[in-house]
């Protein structure tokens, strides 16, 4: 026989699950807009007919359940979706990264603006030295063509040095993510110990599973990241970057972060193996594609500097030359006599940079140190305007193509910008759809949750009616029986 | 599919943002009417446009070489047509003065006016553009000397008289010739004088012959300081030459002394003072003839300084491998040895105030030729100037293709993109008013 109390036994247990479940769609709802939640449901299962009452029923042919227990409260996530999300978000935010880096250095060297440009530079410059070769005895001619010259040094210094100051930018970037992956990575071994501490008594630490898929989905757009369950124990999550372990439990083995005195440039590594743009992706491999890519491949900030470079040492080597082989021409104070340089470094160093490049101190002091005539003016004194050197040096763009070069960098520069901008366009298709597809399976609908609120309000008023009910039946039996006359 | 109110939230969003991205682009587009405004824009056409500033660019150098060019070649053009007039003039005079019948007075005369045209050829030849010569090769300022500041190309020798272009003598070797070929004259002058002399039966005839005799020797030595004066140019020394200056000096002293005896018509020793007089003009025979090969040797060497200097043009560039000279060299304009305009005009002088009026023909001759070299040259020169006219056209024609390409390739079509961008706005406020109402509803706006 079932106990007396069963009924409202029943009917206690119908309340708390209702009471559960309005609770957790309370808590769905309230959550609707919270970064990361995913929805939780209540798993409730039916009580089996006890132990005991089960062999007596067996007897009597009627056992009856005990009512609703609940069996836990689970996350609705796809882990499936998260992964492939995770991964899509690394390619994402590399190619994010790598089209704001790509913007700038196109901005740096937009030759198609109408003024300013090192390619008006350049044509200025010969110009002025095309003019120079049809009187070299003219001081306007000379002045103009060290006015051109000097302009011309200082675009190339100009561009270098915001080319410059790109890379130390993309450099402290390097630094500023390795910080914040090292400090999410913390993170993620203090969730799992207090994951697994929660764990370990049977029930699911939702919220805090939740923070902990949040950290992994940002953590993988600052870097490519692998996880997966730790193997002795399930509710932790061990994380790797670059295939090396750097979370292990509640053990992290963090990236260090190395900076180069002279250099400035900040070096990553894991375990004595560094972290290059080869061996990562997501935000941090974009910053060190951009800084160290010298290649024509993804080329980054190095590949167009030593373009510049290449540019302003081809200049000042072919004009050095020519002004070497002519005269200057002759002064009160000077004698003609062999040119020297034409372009020098101004800090001293041997090789030209566009960084160095300016003009020979030389020329700047007297524009008659331009060696344009190709016989020395005090012997050969019925030659002052003698231009055979001024007119080679003119020649120089057309045999040299300077201004091709210019426009193939900036060609170049204006292809990979334009192939970066489709991939990320088609990238950022792609995520949006994987975390739609996310969002479908374990966001918070508004319209499910008040339907829900309504069935479990109706569940609640159901079982309190039937707590009532029985509570009369036992007043009916405890009160009103054996009262006969009274 | 499920759909969660976050979902609808954040397309909604991106499907937002990519209209107002749009509708930013075009708005750039029409501020700037420009199509391309980055690199990235559209590549292709990047480097199409560079490419075409580029070619722009160059153009304009040439056509400004061109304008200098031209400016200086019309300068050229008006000079040597000038040059031209010098010579009809002189050609004309030089036809009137080989009449036989004229007065060492009326050759005088003519010989002034040569001298005049002959001055003038010198201040055309040193013509300057602005302050730069343009006759004068690569000489452009002229040259610094101690005694001058500014020595023009073309000078006159104050001690020989030769034409000098760039401190070279333009004709040594046809001075010398000159010299050698008038004392020959002299000599014959002085013979026949001789024999006058030797025949005369008159006090008067021989006073006539030994003036004669005076006059040839006096010619001769006249000659020959030409002829030392060309070697003097070439600066030559040495024994030959201090025989010439010796036999000169006898010559002149010879031609005194006959003078000295006809003045006090003193005829004792007439046979003695004309044979003096045959044998001084022997003995400049003799020392000319020494002198020869050194002359010739100096003069071929000047020759080919000269040839040098004819290639020392100043040149501008005016297309690809095509250039243009803005300066012209003296030895191409004036002519060299013989053909030198100066030395015709000069020797045109010597023979009309010495009285040489044979050799006045072959004067005639030379300046017709020297006129057919000049129209060759001035032609030339108009014919340049022809070219770059045409050339000029071409640029300024090929100038507004690539201006029209660069605007085809850059500059935003202001109508089509005033267009699309209206139309991206209306697409964009259409998308705010039907998301401002579907987003704002839930079920919970119907539940009571």
């Amino acid at each position: 026989m079932a106990s007396t109390f069963l009924g409202l036994e029943i009917g206690k247990s119908g309340l708390t699950a209702a009471s559960v479940n309005l609770n957790i769609t309370g808590h769905n709802i309230s959550n609707v807009d919270t970064a990361g939640y995913t929805r939780q449901r209540v798993s409730t299962s039916a009580l089996e007919p006890s132990g005991m009452n089960y062999v007596i029923s067996q007897i009597n042919s009627s056992s009856t359940g005990q009512g609703v227990e609940i069996t836990g409260i689970q996350q609705i996530r796809s882990d499936y979706l998260d992964l492939q999300y995770r991964n899509q978000n690394s390619e994402y935010t590399y190619g994010e990264y790598t089209v704001q880096g790509l913007t700038y250095l196109e901005s740096v060297m937009n030759e198609l603006e109408d003024s300013g440009t090192l390619s008006e530079a350049i044509s200025d410059f010969f110009t002025s030295l095309n003019t120079l070769a049809g009187d070299t005895t003219s001081q306007e001619y000379r002045m103009a063509v060290q006015q051109k010259a000097l302009a011309l040094t200082e675009s190339f210094n100009d561009v270098y040095e915001q080319l410059q100051s790109l890379w130390s930018d993309q450099n402290t970037a390097i630094n500023t993510v390795a910080t914040e992956i090292n400090s999410k990575l913390e993170s993620i071994a203090e969730l799992n110990g207090a994951i697994a501490d929660y764990e370990s008594s049977g029930e699911t630490a939702n919220d805090l599973r939740d923070e902990r898929n949040l950290l992994l989905d940002e953590l993988s757009g600052l870097v490519d990241i692998t996880y997966s369950d730790n193997s002795s124990n399930s509710s932790m999550v061990d994380v790797q970057i670059a295939g090396i372990s750097v979370v292990s439990g509640e053990e992290t083995n963090l990236i260090v972060i190395d900076q180069d005195a002279t250099t400035e440039e900040y070096s990553l590594s894991i375990d004595s193996t560094e972290l290059t743009a080869d061996n990562v992706s997501g935000a941090l491999g974009a910053h060190f594609n951009l800084r160290d890519n010298d290649t024509a491949v993804d080329s980054g900030i190095p590949y167009y500097i030593n373009q510049l470079n290449e540019l302003a040492a081809a200049i000042a080597e072919d004009f050095n030359t020519l002004n070497q082989t002519g005269y200057t021409y002759p002064t009160d104070s000077a004698d003609s006599e062999l040119g020297g340089d034409f372009f020098e470094t101004s800090d001293g160093t041997s090789t030209i940079t566009a960084g160095n490049i300016t003009l020979a101190a030389d020329i700047v002091d007297s524009v008659y140190n331009i060696a344009a005539s190709d016989a020395d003016l005090d012997t050969s004194t019925t030659e002052s305007g003698n231009a055979v050197i001024a007119s080679q040096m003119a020649a120089l763009l057309d045999s040299e193509g300077y201004d091709s070069t210019l426009t193939a960098i900036a060609t170049q520069l204006g292809v990979t910008v334009e192939s970066a901008e489709t991939a990320l366009d088609n990238d950022q298709s792609l995520l949006e759809s994987i975390d739609t597809q996310r969002t479908s399976v374990s966001g918070v609908s508004i319209d499910e949750e008040t339907t829900n609120l309504i069935k479990y309000q109706q569940a609640y008023n159901a079982c309190a009616r039937v707590v009532t009910t029985i509570d009369e039946m036992l007043d009916k039996l405890i009160n009103g029986t054996g009262q006969v006359g009274l | 599919m499920r759909i969660t109110n976050s979902m609808m939230v954040s397309s909604y969003l991106t499907d937002l943002n990519a209209s107002l991205n749009r509708v930013s682009d075009l708005q750039s587009q029409v501020n700037t009417s420009k199509r391309i405004s980055t690199l990235s824009d559209d590549p292709v056409a990047t480097a199409q446009s560079l490419i075409v500033r580029s070619n722009l660019s160059t153009l304009s150098i040439y056509q400004s070489n061109i304008d200098t060019a031209q400016s200086a070649l019309t300068t050229a053009e008006t000079s040597v047509d000038s040059l031209n007039d010098i010579i009809q003039s002189a050609y004309e005079i030089a036809v009137d003065a080989n009449d036989g019948t004229l007065t060492q007075d009326d050759l005088d005369t003519f010989a002034t006016q040569i001298a005049n045209l002959r001055d003038e050829v010198l201040s055309i030849a040193n013509t300057t553009q602005g302050t730069n010569y343009i006759f004068g090769g690569y000489n452009v300022t002229g040259t610094e000397t101690t005694t001058s500041s500014n020595t023009p190309p073309f000078t006159v020798d104050e001690d020989t008289g030769l034409l000098m272009y760039n401190g070279l003598p333009m004709y040594p070797d046809a001075a010398y010739t000159y010299g050698v070929t008038t004392v020959a004259a002299a000599g014959t002058a002085a013979q026949e004088a001789s024999e006058t002399i030797s025949t005369a039966t008159t006090d008067e005839d021989i006073l006539a012959g030994l003036e004669d005799s005076s006059a040839a020797a006096t010619a001769a030595a006249e000659a020959a300081t030409k002829a030392l004066n060309a070697a003097d140019s070439l600066g030559l020394s040495g024994s030959n030459y201090d025989a010439l200056v010796d036999a000169i000096d006898a010559a002149t002293a010879a031609a005194t002394d006959a003078t000295d005896a006809v003045s006090t018509s003193d005829t004792t020793n007439a046979t003695t003072l004309a044979a003096a007089s045959e044998d001084a003009i022997t003995a400049i025979t003799t020392a000319l003839s020494n002198l020869q090969s050194e002359v010739t040797t100096a003069a071929d060497a000047n020759a080919l300084l000269l040839e040098e200097e004819a290639d020392k043009t100043v040149s501008v560039q005016i297309g690809t491998s095509q250039s243009v000279d803005i300066t012209y060299a003296g030895t191409e304009i004036l002519g060299t040895g013989e053909d030198n305009i100066y030395y015709i005009l000069d020797t045109l002088y010597n023979d009309l105030t010495a009285g040489n009026t044979d050799s006045i023909a072959s004067s005639v001759t030379a300046l017709q030729s020297a006129q057919s070299d000049v129209l060759t040259t001035e032609t030339e020169i108009g014919g340049t100037i022809n070219r770059l006219d045409l050339l000029d056209e071409r640029y300024t024609s090929s100038e507004l293709n690539y201006t029209e390409m660069k605007s085809d390739v850059e500059d935003a079509d202001l109508a089509e993109a005033i267009t699309n961008l209206t139309m991206a706005m209306t697409v964009y406020e259409a998308a705010l008013a039907a998301g401002s109402n579907i987003i704002q509803n839930s079920l919970v706006d119907y539940l009571n």
